[in-house]
Parts: structure tokens; sequence; C-alpha cells
């Protein structure tokens, strides 16, 4: 089939040749073209409101000034004027190539796609990456004012290896007096109140369905998943289920909702408890679900998901029998501290855990919300710090038998003992690692938590 | 040191199941490539059904079989990817009413039901039935019980008619829900099983858009490959 396309974009040829439909849904059918590098979506007529095409020619508009953003929101490049010669309303998106990428709903659906994917090589590491790079792409949208109304996993493009996510489906944005809603979503990921058709999508929408899909990216289920029914037709039922009568799963009153097999070892047919992340997630994760569950207003921003989830990488350790990063449980007693995923005891040496702190008003040193888990020949590299991008090695951590762990700075750095006592240290000096002890590098500073011995 | 561990994992909880049943034709009339098509077409059908993260850990499905024994080869539902099947032989009439009354047994049966504040029940269920010939035996009074489920809206049944000796009259009379006439050559059996697969497909993942198998909303059935011709 012909397809003459209207676009703002010199690359968007006005003719392509398309092949399919590849899949045809509720909304439209989506057809690839031969060139490969186009994807046209074409709507139903008899699902069409009469502004359609005047709405996708303003979200093509919104999409006109992306900067290093295209590469992660896959914005429609053009607009669907005939097709055989027919007029018809659709839109023409890049084509993101699979493999590599994949729908993300492969990879997280169950522990099913998380074991398939770790036989094919991937990490829990990959999937925290992934996580971070999915709340980067709904804040960046957040931030230009536009609210996605879809957000769940069918919609978004995945390079596991690369932990990279690309946001598809951007054709139904919601701008406050802009661009109305024209989609409600998928049941699992909305929001209560537009299941219950109180509220329709907005940015508060989107953030419990951001919060969902970093839950089910790192845990690989619903956090809200009904497991008890409350009316006999099956759609009546998910309305309640999802909606008036939802309930985190992990709710510390009501247990309706809670899964089988909780805390126990993934790959020994468990579940994974959102208890087994760092607690600035656990913290966030609460304010979604138990809070903001029924207060849009408290519901974490999409930012503060992105920072919270890149601080997260700095506190993973590696299990020595099933291999796979995790989340170091320092805030567990020692005996407790295990592999989520195998249930292997965390050996000793323990890591180094360190809290951060930042310098606030007035020069004073103020704990951050975040720690720093660190390991034989582990680098400490400035991002891990203040979170900016800059790949700046300050120094390594080795352990030495007999001794314990020690610190060498690249370059000049400042070493404050329990006892208050501070002395300058040189590059390369090796300092032991002792609880209490301050490592101080200009704004910022490492408080040794524990020190592995 | 690490070691190759076994990964047992637990399937997803609370997940409602999408019921699929194939009522299949094995009279002796689909004798030679016709049978063989059928069971490459249930091949191809679990293959794509399996390819796709959503339909596969939802869809169950059962397989029952008329012609000379009516038989529903899976003893009721299983998941997708515990389907196999012997190899299929054609053979005997087309005791049709046979095979939707071991399909009511099964609804019946095996279909999940709900128990408000207790267990929550399947998706309803999808029928496909295809058949090459006039039923020889009595098929009126389980047609018609099927005929109320489908008005109470708790079943969705699609009926195709294959090869010379089916025509309009007789697929109209023995359809429940809409209807299909095909020939019954590999390719037709292919784009069918193919269909049947894409139709699945796309159920499992509308069911979970707000409306998805509500009132008013038809059931979102793919375009029918050219093979296939509507019958009103």
């Amino acid at each position: 089939m012909r397809v003459t396309t209207i676009s703002p974009f010199p690359f968007v040829p006005k003719r392509l040749e398309v092949e399919g439909p590849v899949f045809v849904g509720g909304e439209g059918e989506v057809y690839f073209s031969r060139c490969g590098n186009f994807v046209v979506k074409v709507y139903h007529d008899r699902t069409l409101p009469p502004e359609k095409e005047e709405l996708l020619r303003r979200v093509l508009a919104l999409g006109k000034n992306l900067g290093e953003e295209a590469s992660f929101l896959c914005w429609p490049v053009a607009l669907v004027r005939e097709i055989d010669g027919w007029r018809r309303i659709g839109v023409v998106t890049k084509r993101i190539p699979r493999p590599p990428f994949r729908e993300l709903v492969d990879y997280i659906f169950s522990p099913r796609e998380f074991k398939r994917a770790v036989e094919e090589g991937a990490n829990w590491l990959n999937y925290l990456q992934v996580a971070h790079s999915i709340a980067r792409t709904v804040a960046a949208l957040h931030g230009k004012g536009c609210a996605h109304a879809d957000l769940h996993f069918g919609n978004f493009l995945v390079d596991i290896r690369k932990g990279l996510a690309v946001l598809i489906d951007l054709d139904g944005l919601v701008v406050p007096g802009f661009l109305p809603p024209q989609v409600a979503g998928m049941m699992p990921f909305m929001a209560p109140e537009v299941v219950m058709g109180r509220e329709t999508p907005n940015q508060r929408t989107d953030r419990h369905s951001l919060a969902i899909l970093v839950f089910h990216t790192l845990l690989f289920r619903n956090p809200l998943q009904p497991l008890v029914c409350y009316a006999e037709d099956p759609e009546e039922d998910e309305r309640l289920g999802w909606g008036k009568m939802a309930l985190f799963s992990e709710h510390p009153l009501d247990f309706r909702n809670r899964p089988e097999r909780l805390g126990i070892p993934l790959f020994r047919r468990g579940t994974l408890s959102y208890r087994m992340l760092p607690p600035h997630l656990q913290e966030l994760i609460e304010r979604s679900f138990l809070e903001g569950l029924r207060s849009p207003e408290q519901r974490p921003l999409a930012r503060e998901w992105e920072r919270t989830l890149f601080f997260a990488f700095f506190e993973l350790w590696r299990c020595l029998r099933c291999a796979q990063y995790f989340p170091y449980p320092y805030w567990m007693p020692l005996p407790l501290r295990r592999c989520p995923f195998c249930g292997e005891v965390v050996r000793p040496p323990h890591p180094v855990v360190c809290s951060v702190l930042e310098r606030k008003g007035q020069g004073v040193l103020v704990a951050a919300k975040r720690k720093i888990v660190l390991g034989h020949r582990f680098n400490l590299v400035a991002k891990m710090l203040h979170g900016q991008r800059e790949d700046e090695i300050l120094g390594e951590v080795r352990w030495k038998e007999g001794e314990g762990y020690v610190f060498s700075g690249t370059g000049h750095w400042q070493a404050v003992s329990p006892c208050g006592e501070c002395r300058k240290v040189e590059p390369g000096e090796c300092v032991l690692l002792r609880r209490n002890l301050l490592l101080v590098f200009g704004d910022f500073a490492l408080r040794v938590e524990e020190d592995g011995c | 040191m690490e070691e190759r561990i076994e990964m047992d994992v637990a399937l997803s909880q609370g997940l409602r199941r999408l019921p699929v049943y194939l009522l299949l034709d094995t009279s002796g009339s689909m004798a030679g490539a016709p049978i063989q098509a059928l069971q490459e077409g249930v091949a191809l059908f679990k293959r794509e059904v399996e390819n796709d993260t959503f339909a596969r850990e939802t869809v169950w499905v059962s397989v029952i079989t008329f012609g000379k024994e009516v038989e529903n080869l899976t003893r009721g539902l299983v998941p997708i990817d515990q389907l196999t099947l012997p190899p299929l032989e054609a053979g005997g009439y087309t005791p049709l009413g046979q095979a939707l009354q071991l399909l009511i047994e099964s609804l019946d049966r095996d279909v999940k039901k709900a128990v408000p504040g207790g267990e929550r029940g399947d998706w309803k269920p999808l029928v496909f039935i295809l058949t090459d010939g006039k039923p020889t035996d009595d098929w009126r009074t389980p047609r018609e019980e099927l005929l109320k489920r489908r008005e109470r809206k708790v079943l969705n049944v699609i009926t195709v008619g294959c090869g010379p000796d089916i025509d309009e009259t007789t697929l109209r009379e023995i359809a429940i829900g809409p209807s299909f006439k095909m020939d019954s050559d590999a390719a037709s059996f292919s784009a069918f099983f193919r269909w049947v697969s894409q139709t699945v497909r796309t159920v499992s993942k509308t069911l979970s858009r707000p409306q998805g198998q509500g009132e008013g909303s038809p059931m979102p059935i793919p375009m029918p490959p050219d093979v296939l011709q509507y019958i009103p």
C-alpha cells in the first residue's frame, strides 16, 4: 500500500510503501514501511473523533524541537494524508529496530520473562538501568508540560543489554488547555481515579503509571494486582479491583492482595518484595501506593524516581552464587543479608557502606538521602556523590588481607577521624577505612558506616 | 565461585485466564491434506500464541475434535505451552452436537467462576468451531444452550465452515456468533490459524483496556484474511 504523508521534517519521504498490518488493535492498524525506517499507525474511522487530525497536528508541532530526547521519545514525525488514494487519518513515527529492542512486557510480565532474560545473559542490574531509563523518559515528557496518558509495558521498547527504554505511542499526549485526553490507558497501569471515571489522564495519573512501571520492572509483578473477586462480571470485577478497591499488595495492615511466598528468593518459586530495594526507593513506593494511591498529589515526581533510581546503582552488590546484582541490604541485620534471587547469604568480606554528605549553607556537611556500597577494586566516581554526568575517578577501594579495606585517592582529599582529627591525604596514599571515618571531597563527603570487617 | 543454579520461578499470581476452545472437525471428509493442514494449523497456533508474552501468560486452551470419536484432547484447559496433540486421524461422520455437548461440559467444569470475596473468575471464553460438513447428530439442543450463553454475554463463538461440502445455508443454521467460509487447502488452513492466533493475541491485550469485553464493545476481531469469506 502507498501512504502519502505530511511532515515538517525533510527526512520523512512524501510517499511511503507499507506492508502489514502488523498489528490490529482497538484504536487502529499498524504498518511497517518497506524501507524499514518508519511505523505507520492508521486509525479506524469508526472510533475517530472529528477533531483527531487537528489534535495530531498539535502533537506533531510539540515534537519539532527535540534534542537528545528524540533518542528516547519516539515522537510522531508525520501525519498520514492518504492510503492508496483514500483519505485516512494516522501518524508516522520512526521505527525502533527489533532486535535489539523488544517490548518491555517481554522482559517484566512475570518472573518467567526475567528467567529467560538471565539465561540470555541479562542481569538485574540491566533492569535497574531500564527502570531509570523509563523514569527519564517520563521526566522529560513532563518537563515539556505533557502527560502521556497511556503509560504501560507495551508502550516502552527496551534494549535490555544497554538498559535503554524508548517511549512510543505519543499520539495521545495530553496538554492542559491544548491537547485534551484521547485515551484512558491500560487498566493495571491506570490511576484508580481514572479507572473509576472521576478523573481524566494528566501528569498526576502518569505518575501513578510510572510508579507501577518501575515496580513491575524491578520486581516482575504489578503492585496492585487484585487477588480477590469483587464482582461476578469479569469486567466489573476488573474496574473495582484496579479502581475503587485498589490496594497495595504489601499494605502493612490489609493482606487481601498479598502474594504467596512473598520475600522467598525468586529462584525458589518466591515473590520479590519491595523491601529488597534501597530504603529511598522503598520510600517512593510507599508514597506511591500507600499515601498516593488515593491522594494523587502525594505521588513522587518522575524526576524523583529518576534521581533515586540513578543513585540506587551505587548500592548494588553481586551475588557470588547466582551472579545477580542486588541492592546490598545494609538496613538488615548481618545474618539476614541474602541475595533476593537465589537466597545465598552474603559472605565476608562484607562491603564498605558509606553515607553521603553534602555541603549546605554555611559549609555544613549534611547527610544526603543515599548510601554508597563499595567492595574490592571498586572505583569511587564523582557522579556517585553528586549525581551529575561526570566520570571523574576520585579513587579506588581495595581489600588488604589482615587489615581491611583501604582507599587510595587519585587527587588530594581530607580524612577526618572519628575523634575529629582532620588531615590532608596525598594522591595514592592508602587510608584504612574504619567506621566513622569521614572522607571529604570538596562539597561532598563519605562517612564510613560499615567497614566490612 | 559462581555456579549454574536452577532458576525455579513461580507463575504470576492473580492473572485472569482467557479460555480458548478449538472445536475441530476430524470427520472422514477431512482425510488427506486437510487433516494434515489441521494438525499443522494447531501447531502454528501454539507457536504464534506462545511468542506473545501477554497471550502466553493468559491463554489457556482446550481442543475438542469430532469425527470417528468425539474427544477433548486436552482433558480440559491447559496453558498454551502445555498444548500437545496426538496425530489427528480423519474418519467417521460429523457429530457436531456431541462436540458442542463436550464444550458445554468443559465450560461448566473447567472455566473458573467468579466468587465474590473469593477466587477471581476467568475471562469470557473464546470458541472457534471449524467444520467441513453437515452435522450428523442432534446439534440443535446444545446449540440452543450455547446461543443462550452467548446472549447472556458469557461466551464468544466464531464458526468457520470449510471445503466444498458446506453451503451458506448449513453454516447459517449451525453458526453461533459470526460465521465465515473458506476452502480446505493448506494455505487456507494456515491463514485461518494465523488469524485465530492474531484474534487471541489481540483479545488478550484488549481485555486490559477499559470496556475490553463489555457490553456495547464488540470483541476486537482483527480483519480476517482474504481466504475467509464472511457469511452475513
